[in-house]
């Protein structure tokens, strides 16, 4: 079972001491605080996924995401991406995250692989932290998001290609 | 914000169907988001006769057919090949008499096996 927090009960002179308090604000929370908080993974099984677009797309609608209720928005709230890509292509190859929908970056995003070979760009990793402070305590979606400025990007998405068949993991993860 | 539209092709030629695209849609054509079925990322401004338009395109779309970088990338190939075909054996320096001319001979004779190692990854 998921351990869950529950905001610890300020305890008087005179209250019970009940088997329901003692199992949700000590162990519970005990649990909660030993996994380190919130943390959802999601390893992708799928179809590879190749973007022609010059405007920022989701790179994945459904495999690809990840969603986290924090229980403090003074805790920080750190999202890991890890996975390649294929860029081989004369050109730019811009990624951002989205949280519910919004783009955290700017401009062109948070980051940007740059290729002016076919031979420096068929397999480049991507393994990134992105750490974000003051989320709202509610749901919060996350999706990786990318754009071109000419080419083909081929996010590899375990399926199967040869010499490509990785696996991208993508984690929120809260830390107290 | 951009307009999606997915479309189910079983097979596609994502730099054909793009170039396709852009030619017919121009600025209002995004680009392609292509897995286990193809989106097609338009503008907030497109109409709806281009969203049709693009969408008949999409249907239409032959995977065998070439843009016009990949025609050129591949005719570009066949020529080179054409081209190393046609030259048997290596240069013979011996046939230059010429002092001046028999040594630029050695030079390219030396660039034409560096350049034989390096396609080989030697």
């Amino acid at each position: 079972m998921t351990a869950v927090w529950t905001t610890p009960k300020t305890w008087n002179t005179g209250d019970p001491l009940t088997a329901s308090d003692m199992n949700t604000h000590i162990r519970d929370n005990m649990e909660f605080l030993l996994t380190g908080g919130t943390s959802v993974q999601n390893r992708v099984d799928a179809s590879d996924v190749s973007i022609t677009s010059t405007s920022f797309v989701d790179v994945d609608t459904t495999n690809f995401k990840v969603t986290i209720t924090p229980t403090s928005s003074t805790n920080l709230v750190v999202v890991f991406i890890t996975g390649a890509v294929s860029f081989p292509s004369t050109g730019y190859a811009f990624f951002d995250l989205t949280d519910n929908g919004a783009r955290l970056g700017q401009d062109d995003g948070l980051f940007v692989i740059g290729s002016t070979s076919t031979f420096l760009a068929n397999r480049i990793p991507i393994n990134i932290a992105i750490p974000l402070r003051n989320l709202s305590v509610a749901s919060h979606e996350f999706r990786l998001q990318a754009k071109v400025s000419a080419g083909t990007l081929t996010f590899l998405m375990g399926a199967g290609t040869a010499n490509g068949d990785i696996h991208p993991y993508m984690t929120a993860k809260e830390i107290n | 914000m951009a307009k999606e539209i997915d479309v189910n092709l079983s097979t596609v030629n994502i730099e054909g169907l793009d170039a396709e695209l852009r030619a017919a849609l121009g600025k209002n054509f995004s680009g392609l988001r292509c897995g286990k079925t193809c989106t097609l990322i338009l503008t907030d401004d497109v109409s709806a006769a281009e969203i049709n338009t693009a969408r008949g395109i999409a249907l239409a779309h032959d995977p065998t057919k070439l843009s016009p970088a990949q025609q050129a990338a591949q005719d570009q190939a066949a020529k080179l090949d054409a081209q190393r075909k046609a030259q048997k054996g290596d240069l013979d320096t011996s046939k230059f008499n010429d002092p001046l001319v028999g040594e630029l001979a050695q030079k390219i004779a030396w660039l034409e096996q560096e350049m034989i190692a390096l396609r080989a990854g030697r």
